[in-house]
């Protein structure tokens, strides 16, 4: 039996206050709290604790206390208070836990304090400080919870600090939802007058069915009683530019977050066209998410600077995480994985209305594991993991208690995706680093990783987490390893693969075949880092199964190889390759994988030695044999008209349709036209395009079609095309739902940029680099529109040379304007200037 | 334009041929005008301070020969399979990085390494460059001498490269 911790919490009777704003209901708080208990110190130091965190202590050992008097002080402002106590362990669950402390308790002449309750200071033997001084009285004074901290945390007091082996159960007097929902509606009516026709909770329940952001937006705007429930009930959200709204902001309005996404530097970053020390740092979301929505169970973070101080805060002050999803983010190191691996726990709680004597007693005398059967069904229930024991100071007669939620806390992050992230490796063996209690792993990425991992330390983590489905190795995962992976995870959903390297002539290579074949779940594939030729034999067995299969990073397999296993792949929905593949191979894709909606298909020799990869007949040909299609990544040499102008006819499902013709203002080689007419079939054919990237030679023309045809069109990037500022203007007056537009290389200037201002502010942000733009544009864009942040990106020559000779008819490099309500923000670097 | 990165030589005729555009394009401008392009390079050279000059060339990539475009193709980090390994000579403390995809020969590659390793910054001065070998270590982690396989093969297989005495 692990040690048991036991806590108490005294209820007080309830109040009844109209003019408290609606709480948060008992398990926030009873989230709040358990973070703050299991790890006071961290949440001390780290000033997370709010500054009101007052609770009335009573240190009680078990016996019966009462309340005698309950004055009208005692009850004002007592309404969110839980009361804290501490005793020391007793023995063991169902042992008579009732009375099984009290012999001890009732002894020690605790006396009655102001407040009616009898306290019992703590034990000497605990060295607990600063009850010294009342050790004449016995009487504890009400103290704040965070000086009760203090004194736990600076006596070692383990039982606080540490409960990862134990129980919490907390009794809060709090409001019962529904008493606080109908003060919401109460507020609502009068605010409404007749709107609204349902209850509050028939709203929500409606809006439950609403899982994208821009409907749940759009519903909160039509009248402020949808507002207030659809702000209340928002679980997930979605902040797609950092600097457009405060973290503050965000989670005021959404105080029942639980999943977050944000997202931070412009996508042109990807390419190194963004200074290394812009910005998008994460640590301001994370730290308010800490102080105002502990609640937090995802967060997933797109081309942010992500800290490992960042990390550990996330670590520690989230008791609910479970999932971290870091896409093309930077700044960390495999320290901050280690905090993460460390310190993720979770805690699951259990809540029930009613509580009466017999409800204890039967969660005493139930098994430690498994509790369901009691349950009230009205009641949520997470899974309820045992509690330790108990200890009552209530008298059926003289407390009332609303509420009961049991906590217990157990080790619990459910996935850790890591996708193209820069990770300084410290050497630190993180891995070994998730407990051997954690076995709650659904989804392991680190594919992205550079450094060794302790690969026994993987080995048992992949064999105590029964419920892992995504497992993805990075390229210092060797095949041996990779078997015995395999074995300990026969349903692994989806498998990045390691290195892969493996000699088909080998026995180990025998027994990977063996190991494929027992893995029937296996349902996407990715990897294959140093996959030689023929070793794709080995996955033969689950090929028919596959939906997606990245063969991206595998220079080395080659085209024959390919196209023999590509035939099995009749289920394929998404193929990401190298150009490697060829014409020839991309025609057998199109005779077999008749399932296909994506493909990429990547420059496999980015030198550009001229050696023709793909064409566009590799294109025509897997347009003509997967009419499915409808998201295209395309790198390759050249395109002609005629051939977008039959993709379009084949195709008309794109939803994204991105070109990549390697030189880029290449012209159609076959009629040396520009590739205006192709690009101009494929917005017109496909009503529901949402992304375009365009390539090759370009003039104004293809914008024309664009701002024509592209209604649906959400996000254009444009490289090296068009002649004129017509272009620019074509697209800012035609295209009504773009939100991204970023442009590089083209001669657009200040007239485009000027000509439509009022359309940045229905766009989330706009890019220019190298184009026209000086520098009294931008000024003039940012008079007239003081929503918009215009960063100018000054490189150092520049800047040097606009200190000396500020001109507004000097050339900007590179410019960034998106919306905001925030004006300027205030961790701009030197380097840029927002005007 | 000539671009001079310092790590390699100018390589040769692919780049002269690379006009056959029908328009004067914007693109156009971007090659021929010095003070379009100087500066995204130049930054590139005098990175000197932080340890990502040299690794930010090799991300200037090119395409059909010889012209580099900063961020072109538009492809991520990630993908960019590094052609750049480190030299160290024996004896001097500090190393250099060089391309090897800018070179297409073991002559042109020994010809960038006598450049980068002038016979000044070392002391030996008895039989010239004969006293020295190339070596190379290979994807299994062996110390090879340069010049035996292939050249195609070395590129693929070299991780770095160290210059001895004999």
């Amino acid at each position: 039996m692990p040690p048991m911790i036991t806590i108490v919490f005294e209820a007080v009777p309830q109040l009844s206050a109209l003019s408290a704003p609606p709480l948060p209901n008992a398990r926030d708080l009873g989230i709040r709290l358990g973070r703050e208990l299991i790890d006071l110190q961290f949440c001390l130091e780290k000033n997370l604790l709010p500054p009101d965190a007052r609770a009335p202590l009573t240190i009680e050992a078990g016996g019966r206390g009462r309340r005698e008097d309950e004055t009208a002080e005692s009850r004002e402002g007592v309404f969110e208070e839980a009361v804290v106590g501490v005793a020391r362990d007793h023995g063991v669950p169902g042992d008579g836990g009732l009375d099984g402390g009290v012999a001890e308790g009732e002894d020690d002449g605790g006396e009655v304090t102001e407040a009616g309750v009898k306290v019992e200071k703590l034990g000497d033997e605990e060295g607990v400080a600063g009850t010294s001084g009342d050790e004449e009285e016995g009487v504890e004074p009400w103290r704040d919870l965070r000086s009760f901290a203090c004194e736990a945390g600076a006596a070692g007091n383990s039982c606080i600090k540490d409960l990862s082996l134990g129980c919490v159960l907390f009794v809060v007097p709090v409001l019962t939802k529904l008493e606080v929902e109908s003060k919401v509606q109460e507020k609502n009516f009068r605010c409404c007058g007749a709107m609204t026709y349902f209850p509050d909770e028939v709203v929500e329940h409606i809006f439950d069915f609403l899982s994208s952001h821009r409907d749940r937006n759009n519903v909160s705007t039509v009248c402020k009683a949808w507002y207030l429930v659809e702000q209340l009930s928002r679980l997930r959200v979605f902040v797609g530019n950092c600097y457009a709204v405060r973290p503050e902001r965000v989670m005021a309005r959404f105080p029942g977050m639980k999943c977050l996404t944000v997202k931070g530097k412009p996508h042109f970053a990807d390419f190194n066209l963004v200074p290394h020390d812009w910005g998008g740092d994460a640590l301001p979301w994370i730290e308010t998410a800490a102080r105002c929505c502990p609640g937090l169970e995802e967060l997933r973070l797109k081309r942010m600077v992500v800290s490992d101080e960042s990390l550990e805060l996330l670590a520690r002050a989230f008791p609910n995480f479970k999932s971290l999803v870091l896409i093309s983010c930077e700044g960390f190191s495999t320290d901050g994985l280690a905090e993460i691996a460390t310190h993720c726990r979770q805690i699951k709680t259990m809540e029930s209305r009613s509580t009466d004597i017999p409800f204890i007693n039967t969660i005493l005398n139930s098994s430690y594991y498994g509790y369901a059967s009691y349950i009230d069904p009205s009641v949520k229930v997470m899974d309820y993991m045992g509690v330790l024991a108990l200890y009552l100071i209530l008298g059926p007669n003289y407390y009332h208690i609303s509420h009961v939620i049991l906590l217990s806390v157990t080790r619990g992050l459910r996935e850790l995706d890591l996708q193209e992230n820069e990770v300084e490796d410290h050497g630190r063996q993180w891995l070994s680093c998730f407990p051997d209690s954690c076995t709650s792993l659904v989804s392991l990425n680190f594919a992205c990783l550079k450094g060794e991992v302790n690969t026994s330390a993987l080995e048992r983590l992949v064999a105590r987490c029964q419920n892992l489905r995504c497992l993805k190795l990075n390229r210092a995962i060797s095949i041996e390893s990779l078997i015995k992976i395999l074995a300990r995870a026969p349903n692994l959903v989806e498998l990045g693969t390691g290195s892969f390297t493996a000699d088909h002539r080998t026995e180990a290579y025998q027994n990977l075949l063996n190991a494929f074949y027992k893995c029937n779940s296996i349902r996407n594939l990715s990897g294959f880092w140093d996959a030689a030729p023929r070793c794709l034999q080995a996955i033969y067995s689950i090929c028919s199964s596959l939906t997606v299969l990245n063969l991206s990073y595998a220079p080395a397999i080659q085209v024959n190889d390919l196209i023999k296993m590509i035939r099995h792949c009749f289920k394929l929905q998404k193929l990401w390759v190298l150009d490697s593949i060829g014409d020839k191979g991309l025609a057998a894709v199109a005779c077999a994988c008749k399932e296909l909606q994506e493909l990429r298909v990547f420059p496999s020799d980015v030198y550009g030695t001229g050696i023709a990869a793909v064409t566009e007949e590799g294109l025509v040909a897997i347009s003509s044999g997967c009419p499915k299609l409808n998201s295209l990544l395309y790198f390759c040499h050249q395109m002609t008209n005629a051939a977008l102008i039959t993709v379009a006819k084949n195709c008309p499902h794109f939803t994204r349709f991105r070109l990549c013709i390697l030189d880029p203002v290449k012209p159609d080689p076959i009629s040396n036209e520009p590739l205006d007419e192709g690009f101009g079939a494929i917005v017109k054919s496909c009503k529901d395009l949402k992304r375009l990237s365009l390539s090759g030679l370009l003039t104004d023309k293809v914008f024309l079609y664009i701002g024509m045809y592209a209604s649906r069109l959400e996000m254009l990037s444009i490289a090296f095309a068009g002649e004129s500022d017509k272009g620019m203007v074509y697209v800012l007056n035609g295209c009504k739902n773009l939100k991204k537009l970023e442009i590089r290389d083209s001669p657009f200037g200040d007239a485009a940029l000027l000509e439509n201002v009022g359309k940045y502010e229905t766009m989330r942000s706009l890019w220019m680099s190298s184009c026209d733009v000086t520098q009294g544009g931008c000024k003039a864009l940012a008079a007239k529109m003081p929503r918009l942040n215009v960063e100018v990106i000054n490189e150092r020559e520049e800047s040097d040379e606009m200190v000396e000779n500020p001109s507004d008819m000097h050339r900007v490099e590179k410019m960034y304007v998106y919306r905001t309500l925030t004006g300027p923000r205030d961790d701009a670097p030197d380097f840029v200037w927002t005007f | 334009m000539e671009l001079e990165l310092g790590l390699a030589l100018p390589s040769s005729d692919l780049m002269m041929e690379k006009s056959t555009f029908c328009k004067k394009r914007r693109f156009d401008e971007v090659l021929d005008e010095n003070t379009v392009t100087l500066p995204l390079f130049m930054q590139r050279e005098e990175d000197s301070d932080s340890d990502r000059g040299f690794e930010r060339s090799s991300e200037e990539l090119n395409f059909g020969g010889g012209r580099v475009i900063v961020g072109w193709p538009p492809v991520k980090l990630s993908r960019r399979r590094t052609s750049c390994v480190k030299v160290n000579m024996e004896g001097i403390a500090i190393g250099r990085k060089v391309d090897l995809s800018l070179h297409d020969s073991y002559q042109a590659l020994f010809l960038t390494l006598y450049t980068m390793f002038p016979k000044k910054q070392h002391e030996e001065e008895d039989g010239g460059y004969n006293s020295y070998k190339v070596t190379y270590e290979d994807e299994e982690g062996d110390w090879m001498l340069v010049g035996d396989v292939p050249w195609e093969a070395f590129i693929k297989s070299a991780k770095r490269l160290k210059i001895i005495t004999c």
